[in-house]
């Protein structure tokens, strides 16, 4: 499932690329009105560079959205350690138990209800 | 399951014990991938918007500093719970941090917008 920051971020590139387009749109319209190419100092007409700015708001708010959870940093003062030492030590991990047995007999009266 | 509840000690410490280094690897990660993605969007709108020389740097710094406000508030505008700076330290010096690296990244897209749209 496409996370909603993505789609965000690629609308906001969507109308980047508008923006952009319709400069350069903006350009040529010069260049058909006074015959000679724009100077280099013509800024594109404002709404363009509206256009211009919401569409990198957009891809601002889309990416830092989308980039995923932060993870803190600082614990619990001491490690946070739990005092359960069944799941971290070795010693305890037992191995020879009575597992063995009980799945057969288990097995056995699955079978014998059959 | 060795993990489970141990922070490991590698990384600066601060006042009271360790950081977790894990955790402020994978923070750091997302920090840089959003500044770099986001410079090269923003190098592609100043491209766009026509500015050069002077203009565009400052251009550059503004957006710079919205992309480490925008994640500011992403980390809850409390810097110290997910990076290694001390409590209660200021944004001034997390706006603008890393900004050289990333100068070239925002040069190249602008010259590239740039030339897109006005030279051709």
């Amino acid at each position: 499932m496409v996370k909603l920051g993505t789609i965000v971020a690629g609308l906001g590139l969507l109308v980047l690329l508008h923006a952009g387009y319709s400069a350069a749109h903006y350009r040529q319209f010069i260049v058909a009105a006074e015959g000679e190419a724009a100077p280099a100092e013509d800024a594109p007409p404002l709404d363009a560079v509206v256009e211009t700015i919401v569409g990198f708001l957009l891809c601002v708010a889309g990416v830092v959205s989308a980039a995923g959870q932060m993870l803190p940093v600082r614990g619990p003062a001491g490690g946070g350690r739990s005092a359960d030492a069944h799941e971290g030590l070795p010693g305890f991990a037992v191995f020879s138990h009575r597992a063995v047995q009980l799945r057969r007999r288990t097995q056995a009266l699955i079978a014998a209800k059959k | 399951m060795a993990q489970a509840g141990m922070s490991s000690a590698a990384g600066e410490g601060d006042d009271k014990g360790f950081l977790n280094a894990q955790n402020l690897m994978h923070n750091m990660k997302i920090i840089t991938a959003c500044r770099t993605s986001l410079c090269a969007v923003a190098g592609i709108a100043t491209g766009i918007l026509g500015c050069t020389g002077s203009m565009g740097l400052i251009l550059y710094l503004i957006t710079y500093a919205t992309v480490s406000l925008a994640l500011l508030a992403k980390m809850g505008f409390d810097r110290s719970d997910y990076t290694a700076a001390k409590k209660d330290s200021g944004i001034a010096g997390f706006l603008l941090e890393g900004l050289f690296g990333l100068s070239i990244t925002f040069i190249l897209f602008w010259t590239l917008a740039y030339a897109l749209v006005y030279v051709y």
